[in-house]
């Protein structure tokens, strides 16, 4: 099952999207700041991350920038979740080095959709090479 | 006048001709008194010689006779003393020989034989031819003279005159001479006589001068008279002096001046005879000794010296006349161009320079003359020129007078100038507008009259301390109250000018800013406003953030609740848990809508633009709405034509207009049907939304699209949402170039068409634009009309741009901003500005060197520059041709002022659009009016022609493809009326223009517009430009 590592400073969404994913089948790793999340997208090398824009201590755009620069972590696609509900910073995002990105609050089925395809993508990639 | 001109060839030719006549008088007087000399010299001498060959004559006269004794007294048979018989026929033939005045009778005596014997004498005279004469009473007297002295002489003698009564009882002079024998023996005399009637008509006949024949007084005639040699007068006019028988004859000595002639051979003497003097000439024959005297009158003598006088005078007198004529021609001559030199003269001194082309004729002479003229003319010439600029010069200081003036008397200000005392010397005319009296009436009236009560203290301060020294400037803030009775604050300058000789009082300056005051209460409540309606924005944009977060977790946990209770079974806690999804869902769309309104007030809003297919939007769309349809019992139809092929579009903000558009449309549909129909027209994608719902009535649709105002506030609570939505849908379609527009009828269902560029352009630029258009209709500002007129500042600071901006578009001004000399430069040239606004200190090209450009190019000269700029240095500005020079920090209203004055608004603009397409109409009519266009509407051509015969457009908007009348026949007729050919055409049109469309619309349409390529933006772009290019056209340079 793949591995999902979710970004997310606040409790109650961190907890909502680990549990309704963990539900979906997906095995699940968390961070609450940036900083965090790029340590852990190194030592628990997850399959996905959905990463938070606006993080404490390292933000969102930050971490993703060090986790693409990482050769160790760059393949690893990142999904965007911003808060922004006219999707004003996805520019920023894919320029950050996020592969996509969604909107805040959560529509799970899209979000699930995005996911699934950025894995597929994964394996495609993998399965060419 | 006329004389003084004249009077110099007169006193020329006076001068000349009194000259001329002296030297001539004195030389002929000269000559003549010569010639007179000579001439009686000569005469004298002629009189003389006259007489010398009268008496010469006698002589001849005599010898002729002397002949007959001669030859007598020296034939044989005379000598021989023959008988009669014998000589008797040779006397006769002699005597016959001679002429008959000659000799009067011949003869031949001989001394021995007595005087009886009748051949003693052979004797023939003129009348006894050929016989001879025999006296009854005996021959004559041998003692006498003439027998006695001719035998003692033994030669010719000529005897005294004598009267012979011995025969011819005449007087007789004879001529003798002895016959001689050969021994020298007397023999007898042969004699012949002359007669003394003959010899005394000889004598009457001898003149001098006078001509013998004509009748002369006597006293003054010329006579001539003879004297023997024993001094008695022999022939004289006078018969009492003559001798006659019995009368010897007058002694001449006895005569006048007698004693000279008798006393010598010849000479001339004087005399007065019967009180006429003469002069008497006279000469002794050498043969005869007889004197020849003429006497000829003194005036006879003079006469001739006269005749010379009188010839000499006539030759003077018309050498005099000669003289005149020439001189006065000579005068004409030098005079004429002198005269003509004078009247260019006066000419020149009563400025009629054109004169001097009468003296082209004197100019062409090569004496002094000519030079004179030619030399008077260059003068002249010179002297126009000088006039010419002189007067140029004049005009142009009348003209600046006249710019001064009217910039004094044109100005919003009052120009005062006030005696010491404060009463008014001169006010401008603006007086009357703030103050209610007229120049003239305020004229000695103290300005203290006009002070409100409170304020006089603190004006006369002001204007004691201005008195109080040279040059001295005080400003003071006033009320006053005018005639009207309205209470208006002015702000009065006084400037101590007493010692300015062309003022000599004070200056005051007076400007009504009871407006600037209002404005400035105005402005800062209005930036109070703006600063609170700022804060709002911020506020919900934050706010909106921090309320997202919560709902997220309302909604998630619903929503996981909700599946968790599926899953495991809870299926009575579903529809409680749905309510508390769907109610936390509503609240995130209000939330979002408001953050979408804020965004959009807080000018944040961008477009993201990316390449899509219309399909895929649908597709999702349908997700959406289909549900939502179902809820009303309402049947979702999405109606497409083909392939739509794909878009370049925000494909985010379509979407959700596209979703506010159709939810509103299921809200208000029940049991009906809502249908999506989606076209692509050329180069637009036209999406409408159509349902069969309640309606709305126009006042409802004009309140739609306003942000916060709901059709009915009523409908709010019982459909629910914002309100806001169409407002942020109509915005982000604007965004992409396209639009929304509605047309509905209560209970009949609504429409709502969205148009939007396939192929979106980013304006970047235009962004602050629309962004002010969406701040306009929430805060009810107009925007700016087309014909406002345009002004460029050309400002590097942008705080300087900002605030004009901000400041002009109040006061209906469009501005325009340039940040560099250059685009400064740039800019004049594309939006030829109606005015411009220059700072001087920018880098790299400075505001004189801009200003210098501008004024150097013949296309932006005319533009009216206005210095605005800290560095006071009017003289340079005003130098390079500064309409107005300001410092800053500038004053607004004084700005608005010299702005208003020197850039009038342009006059509004009608335009005519005809499209049979109510939709399309309504499309021109959106992008027209807020260019500030008046739009009137034609179905087709015939609607058109008439509404132009009603009013004339400015522009004509021109669909072609129309029933009735269509575009092309439309034009033809347009073109065909004299009234209505000129105004421009612009055809837009979705037909594709075939060659034989041009070829019939050629001449008749300014442009064509493919509706396919042409987007909103194009259209106003091109009207602009077409209107621009045709008032240039129209209007004079300065007038824009």
């Amino acid at each position: 099952m793949a591995k999902i590592l979710i970004v997310e400073d606040n409790e109650m969404n961190r907890d909502m999207l680990s549990r309704r994913l963990e539900r979906k089948g997906y095995q699940i790793v968390m961070a609450v700041d940036g900083g965090e999340g790029v340590e852990k997208a190194t030592s628990e090398t997850p399959d996905l991350i959905l990463m938070d824009m606006s993080l404490p201590v390292l933000d969102g755009w930050e971490a993703t920038r060090r986790v693409k620069a990482n050769p160790a972590t760059s393949g690893i696609p990142v999904i965007a979740l911003t808060a922004h509900a006219m999707a004003g910073d996805r520019d920023k995002t894919i320029e950050a080095g996020c592969d996509d990105y969604d909107t805040k609050p959560i529509d799970l089925a899209r979000l699930l959709g995005k996911i699934e395809a950025q894995l597929q993508k994964v394996k495609d990639a993998s399965g060419v090479a | 006048m006329r004389w003084k001109p004249r009077s110099l060839t007169l006193k020329l030719t006076l001068a000349t001709v009194l000259t001329t006549c002296v030297i001539l008088v004195v030389t002929i007087l000269v000559n003549y008194l010569g010639a007179r000399n000579a001439v009686e010299q000569q005469t004298n001498a002629d009189a003389q010689k006259e007489a010398e060959s009268a008496a010469g004559n006698m002589d001849i006269y005599v010898d002729r006779v002397a002949v007959l004794p001669r030859t007598l007294a020296a034939r044989q048979e005379v000598v021989q003393g023959k008988s009669a018989e014998f000589t008797l026929p040779l006397v006769a033939h002699l005597l016959d020989s001679l002429p008959t005045d000659a000799a009067y009778g011949a003869y031949v005596v001989f001394d021995e034989k007595p005087l009886s014997d009748p051949d003693s004498m052979v004797w023939v005279d003129r009348e006894s031819l050929p016989g001879p004469r025999v006296p009854p009473g005996g021959y004559r007297d041998r003692s006498l003279e003439w027998y006695a002295a001719a035998r003692n002489s033994r030669q010719v003698h000529i005897s005294e005159p004598y009267f012979d009564n011995g025969g011819s009882n005449t007087e007789l002079i004879s001529v003798t001479r002895p016959i001689l024998d050969r021994d020298g023996k007397f023999l007898g005399i042969a004699g012949a006589d002359i007669s003394m009637e003959l010899v005394r008509a000889i004598v009457s006949t001898i003149r001098f001068h006078q001509d013998p024949s004509a009748t002369v007084e006597p006293s003054l005639s010329e006579y001539a008279f003879l004297v023997a040699p024993s001094g008695r007068i022999m022939a004289h006019p006078n018969e009492a002096l003559v001798m006659k028988q019995g009368f010897a004859g007058a002694l001449v000595s006895g005569l006048a001046g007698g004693e000279a002639i008798a006393a010598t051979s010849e000479g001339v003497v004087s005399v007065v005879e019967n009180g006429v003097p003469r002069r008497v000439y006279w000469s002794t024959a050498s043969e005869t000794k007889w004197k020849v005297g003429l006497s000829i009158p003194e005036s006879e003598i003079t006469s001739l010296a006269n005749d010379l006088a009188r010839r000499t005078a006539a030759v003077a007198s018309l050498a005099i006349v000669f003289l005149i004529i020439i001189m006065t021609i000579m005068g004409r001559h030098l005079v004429g161009p002198v005269r003509r030199l004078t009247v260019a003269a006066e000419g020149v001194g009563s400025r009629r320079y054109e004169s001097v082309v009468e003296l082209d004729a004197v100019a062409r002479r090569s004496d002094e003359l000519g030079t004179l003229a030619q030399s008077f003319r260059n003068m002249v010439e010179e002297i126009a020129n000088r006039e010419k600029s002189l007067q140029e010069a004049e005009e142009r200081l009348r003209q600046s007078e006249r710019h001064f003036r009217s910039l004094i008397e044109n100005t919003a200000d009052i120009i005062a100038v006030l005696d010491r005392q404060g009463s008014f010397r001169y006010a401008s005319p603006s007086i009357s507008r703030v103050l209610g009296v007229t120049s003239e009436a305020s004229l000695n009236r103290r300005l203290l009259e006009f002070i409100h009560p409170e304020d006089l203290e603190k004006l006369r301060d002001a204007f004691h301390e201005a008195i109080g020294s040279w040059g001295g400037s005080t400003q003071v803030q006033a009320r006053v109250h005018d005639v009207a009775g309205t209470g208006r604050i002015v702000e009065i300058t006084f400037n101590n000018m007493l010692d300015n000789e062309s003022v000599s009082g004070i200056v005051a300056n007076i400007r009504d800013i009871t407006e600037r005051r209002r404005a400035e209460d105005m402005e800062r409540d209005k930036e109070a406003a703006e600063s609170a309606n700022t804060a709002k924005s911020n506020f919900l944009a934050n706010m909106s953030h921090e309320l997202r977060t919560p709902l997220n977790a309302i909604i998630g946990y619903s929503e996981m609740l909700q599946e968790v209770a599926e899953d495991d079974g809870h299926v009575d806690y579903l529809a409680d848990l749905k309510k508390i999804h769907s109610a936390g869902k509503h609240l995130l769309e209000l939330i979002n809508d408001v953050l979408d309104i804020s965004k959009i007030e807080a000018g944040k809003m961008d477009l993201y633009l990316e390449d899509f297919s219309p399909h895929q939007l649908l597709e999702d769309v349908q997700g959406v709405i289909a549900p939502l349809a179902q809820k009303n019992s309402n049947q979702f139809v999405i109606d497409t034509d083909g392939d739509l092929g794909r878009m370049h579009a925000d494909v985010t903000k379509m979407r959700q207009s596209l979703l506010n558009l159709l939810s509103n449309s299921c809200k208000f549909t029940h049991n009906g049907t809502v249908t999506l129909r989606v076209r692509r027209e050329e180069s637009w994608m036209s999406f409408e939304v159509i349902d069969s719902g309640i309606g709305m009535t126009k006042e409802q649709m004009g309140k739609l699209f306003r942000a916060f105002q709901q059709a009915d506030s009523s409908t709010t609570r019982k459909f629910g949402g914002t309100g806001l939505g169409l407002a942020i849908s109509r915005h982000f379609a604007r965004m992409m170039n396209g639009d929304i527009t509605v047309s509905s009828e209560p209970g009949k269902g609504t429409v709502f068409t969205m148009q939007i560029p396939v192929n979106v352009v980013p304006r970047a630029a235009e962004m602050p634009a629309t962004t002010e258009n969406a701040k306009g209709e929430s805060a009810a500002v107009d925007p700016l009309p087309a014909t406002a007129a345009v002004v460029l500042v050309i400002d590097d600071d942008p705080v300087v741009a900002d605030l004009m901006r901000r400041s002009l578009s109040k006061d209906g001004f469009r501005v325009e901003h340039a940040y560099s000399g250059e685009e400064g430069l740039k800019m004049a040239r594309q939006l030829r500005p109606d005015a411009i606004t220059l700072d001087v200190m920018m880098p790299q090209m400075d505001g004189w060197e801009v200003m210098t450009r501008l004024k150097s190019d013949p296309e932006l000269a005319d533009i009216p520059v206005i210095m605005l700029t800290i560095v006071d240095d009017r003289k340079t500005g005003f130098a390079l041709g500064a309409t107005e020079y300001l410092t800053k920090p500038f004053d607004r209203e004084r700005l608005t002022a010299v702005l208003s004055r020197t850039a009038p608004e342009r006059s509004s603009r009608l335009a005519l659009v005809v499209d049979d397409n109510p939709d399309n109409r309504l499309l021109l009519r959106r992008i027209l009016e807020p260019e500030g266009w008046t739009v009137v509407e034609a179905a087709n051509g015939a609607e058109a022609l008439a509404s132009t015969d009603a009013r004339r457009p400015d522009m004509i908007f021109l669909d072609l493809m129309m029933p009735e009348m269509d575009g092309f026949e439309f034009v033809e007729r347009l073109r065909a009326n004299e009234l209505t050919q000129s105004i421009p055409v612009l055809v837009v049109t979705a037909k594709q223009i075939t060659p034989e469309d041009r070829q019939r619309l050629s001449g008749g349409v300014q442009n064509i517009l493919q509706k396919a390529t042409a987007s909103p933006a194009d259209l106003v772009a091109q009207t602009r430009e077409l209107l621009t290019a045709r008032i240039r056209a129209a209007l004079p340079a300065g007038v824009r």
